[in-house]
């Protein structure tokens, strides 16, 4: 894309070796840039989790085309000949909306709904309001008993679920194999090992580690409805994942878009695996989203100095009409080549700020203040807080980690992979580490402390620790 | 049994339905409320059923030729294997309904409400569909052929046929004048003089359809898939192709004059004798394609790829 991009804005000025050195170059320069954004090892910043699309991107750039298109082998076709062959079509669609929206009231204003969607929009928002397969199965059932012609809705759900399945367990396989293809590319930190952080750009980090605390805010501002559990669950999830999903925050021109609440109180906890994977799911769409905004801001800056390339090609032209030609091209050829340098300069820089995102807050005043109102939130007694303020007291292990509670018991989390290589991973001392520093929260809301350790990619915590509080 | 128009109420013929009489020929049943009712193989040839309420009634193989159902609700109603010869639906309500192989023929549908119906194998030869809403209904294996001095071609000037299953299926000679078919699935779909006039058929499936002597006059067919297709002699004059995929299409001799191809893919396309006259193939992917006798007078072709075109010597 870069490619043709350079070519078709250089085209007027036949400048095809600069712009094919361009390209070379551009290609070394983003390669950097990328390698040093998934390497920093960002702290907490739960994003917005949203479910699955099964839409995919708009192909056409500036048109007006709004339609889109499912990914998968047959489109939606084949699911919804399954349903109208099957099932009473009306009936079906019924049962989605209720199950979507609210009960449909056969009133004239459901109807008018019902008819402004077609069974196949349905369906993509069915599979966009319940991100699990479970969830999906509880809700249609549950619907489908609450409508009339019950055994027909039923068979409906029935239906339903298993062309769904597909669509499901094909975005769990895709996910899955992309995130271990990541893990192959972070042996490219090398390449980013020697930038250096300049203190000037401090003011730059800053902005980077705070635009996830502000995402966070508008989230929860926007979703009054999702309960603090199902809140919590998500932080739980993000972290689990955070390594390996590498969510390099940008500078972010479009924040990331805020979901439709999808919680559902009736579902059980966090911490039955059931639950967990599913929450793989959802986070696995996070990641993709993230990767699309990144997409489309790298997308943005690469056509902004592209532009700028021709801009000054225009410049030189006018500036050097009176050499000869070969003169000119050898001047725009360096002209470029220097540009292009100076701007990787300037991304290595970035990178080079990024590489060293410890240090949200300037060390020495403030931070003291920002750890006892940490502490005091903490206290509180809220398994984010908590977290947040572990991470914070235990740096120098370089520790990641997630708590969340149930019933009286507190989790913590220790993603492993996180440790300082330097520092030992014996389960005793990290488990009696954590357990002391809750203890100096003198928590009211929880009983017992339960510490596990977690290796990346597993589901399921290596060791275990158990406190009583 | 009953000759002429005989006003009866809903609960009469439920009632008499019950006790075994299904022949209700003729009666007048305007308005009348039958939602949900089970009236399953019952007559009602030429009865007169204007704005009755048959919301999810079953009427599997009931005949209803001739029946007047004009604004009739008849929204997920079963009429699987009915008859409806000549009915009049115009502008009746069938959404979501099953009419699974039933027959349509010569019925008039215009205007009417089919969004998400099951038409499969439905008979809808002489029909009229123009301006009728078949958005994301199901027309496979559904017989709209047309056969000389039998069956008039179907009519579906300015329908809604967005997202609709019409696979397989022969609509050759077909009015598809400003019908809008986005993102239809039309795989191996017959088209033979089909008239797409103005017609949308953005992101429209049209793999290996058979589309000789169409006409796609000023036809919006962006980001469409032809691969595969034949279109040859088609009339496309100021069709819009940006971006479409016509790898292995043959459209040899087709009017193409101000066609907007750019970005267009025509990888081994069988352009023969196609005239491209003031045709726009700026960043179109031509390679391999045959170009020979193509008229490309005034056409455009900047950053096109031409790598492997078969073109005539001179």
């Amino acid at each position: 894309m870069t490619a043709r991009k350079l070519r078709s804005t250089n085209s007027a000025t036949c400048l095809d070796d600069i712009s094919s050195c361009a390209i070379s170059l551009w290609a070394s320069l983003w390669a950097s840039l990328w390698a040093s954004l998934r390497l920093c090892p960002l702290p907490v910043c739960p994003l917005p989790v949203r479910p699955v699309h099964l839409k995919s991107v708009n192909v056409f750039d500036s048109d007006e085309l709004t339609v889109t298109r499912i990914q998968g082998p047959d489109d939606l076709f084949d699911v919804r000949g399954q349903l109208l062959r099957k099932t009473n079509p009306l009936r079906s669609k019924i049962l989605i909306f209720s199950t979507i929206y609210r009960q449909f009231d056969f009133s004239d204003r459901d109807w008018m709904a019902l008819k402004a969607q077609e069974l196949d929009e349905l369906l993509r928002n069915l599979f966009e309001a319940c991100p699990t397969l479970d969830e999906l199965d509880s809700r249609l059932h549950r619907t489908a008993r609450n409508l009339d012609g019950v055994d027909e809705n039923l068979n409906a759900a029935d239906l339903l679920v298993r062309c769904l399945t597909r669509f499901y367990v094909e975005a769990v396989g895709d996910r899955s194999q992309e995130s271990s293809q990541e893990s192959s590319q972070e042996s490219s930190q090398n390449l980013v090992a020697e930038f250096e952080s300049s203190p000037e750009e401090v003011g730059f980090g800053h902005h980077i580690t705070d635009s996830p605390a502000l995402q966070m805010d508008s989230q929860r501002g926007s979703e009054p409805g999702v309960e603090d559990d199902e809140s919590e669950n998500s932080l739980f999830f993000d972290m689990t994942f955070n390594r390996a999903a590498n969510q390099p925050v940008l500078p972010a021109e479009e924040p990331a878009p805020v979901l439709p609440a999808v919680a559902n109180p009736a579902n059980s906890p966090a911490t039955s695996s059931p639950r967990l994977s599913d929450r793989l799911l959802q986070h696995l769409a996070t990641t993709d989203e993230v990767q699309d905004l990144i997409r489309r801001s790298s997308k943005d800056l690469t056509e902004a100095i592209a532009q700028s390339i021709t801009d000054l090609e225009m410049n030189l032209e006018a500036t050097c009409a009176h050499i000869s030609p070969e003169e000119q091209l050898r001047i725009k050829h360096e002209a470029v080549s220097s540009l292009l340098n100076d701007v990787r300069l300037n991304l290595n820089r970035i990178g080079g700020v990024l590489e060293h995102p410890v240090l949200p807050s300037p060390p020495s005043q403030s931070t003291a203040p920002a750890n006892t109102e940490l502490q005091h939130q903490a206290s509180q007694g809220t398994p984010r807080a908590i977290a947040r303020w572990l991470i914070q007291r235990h740096r120098a292990l370089g520790i990641n980690l997630l708590a969340t509670q149930k019933g009286r018991c507190l989790h913590v989390v220790l993603d492993l992979a996180s440790l300082n290589p330097s520092t030992d991973h014996d389960p005793h001392r990290l488990g009696t580490q954590m357990y002391e520093s809750i203890l100096e929260l003198k928590l009211s809301s929880a009983d017992r402390l339960k510490v596990h350790g977690r290796e990346p990619g597993q589901k399921r915590p290596s060791w275990t620790r158990s406190f009583l509080l | 049994m009953t000759l002429g128009q005989t006003p009866m109420d809903a609960r009469e013929v439920l009632e008499r339905y019950i006790s075994g009489d299904v022949d209700f020929k003729s009666v007048t049943l305007c308005n009348a409320k039958l939602s949900g009712a089970e009236l399953i193989g019952i007559r009602l040839s030429g009865a007169n059923l204007q704005g009755a309420d048959l919301l999810f009634a079953y009427l599997t193989r009931s005949q209803l030729d001739g029946a007047d159902l004009r604004k009739s609700k008849l929204g997920g109603a079963n009429l699987k294997q009915a008859n409806l010869q000549n009915t009049h639906l115009r502008d009746a309500d069938l959404h979501g309904a099953i009419l699974q192989r039933a027959d349509l023929r010569g019925a008039d549908l215009s205007l009417a409400t089919l969004i998400d119906a099951n038409l499969m194998g439905a008979d809808l030869r002489s029909c009229n569909l123009s301006g009728a809403d078949l958005r994301g209904a199901s027309l496979r294996g559904a017989n709209l052929r047309y056969e000389r001095r039998i069956y008039n071609p179907v009519n579906l000037r300015g329908a809604n046929l967005s997202y609709c299953d019409l696979r397989d299926i022969d609509l050759s000679y077909a009015d598809l004048t400003r019908a809008n078919l986005t993102g239809a699935n039309l795989t191996q779909t017959h088209l033979r003089g089909t008239i797409f006039t103005q017609a949308k058929l953005k992101w429209a499936s049209l793999r290996r359809a058979t589309m000789i002597d169409a006409d796609l006059t000023e036809a919006d067919v962006r980001g469409a898939d032809l691969s595969d297709a034949i279109i040859a002699s088609a009339r496309m004059r100021d069709v819009r192709l940006q971006k479409a995929t016509l790898y292995m299409t043959n459209l040899a001799r087709s009017n193409m004059t101000r066609a907007d191809l750019r970005g267009a893919n025509l990888r081994e396309a069988n352009l023969l004798e196609t005239n491209l006259t003031k045709a726009d193939l700026t960043d179109a992917d031509l390679t391999n394609a045959n170009l020979f006798d193509a008229d490309l007078t005034l056409t455009r072709t900047k950053g096109a790829n031409f790598t492997g075109v078969k073109i005539n010597d001179d």
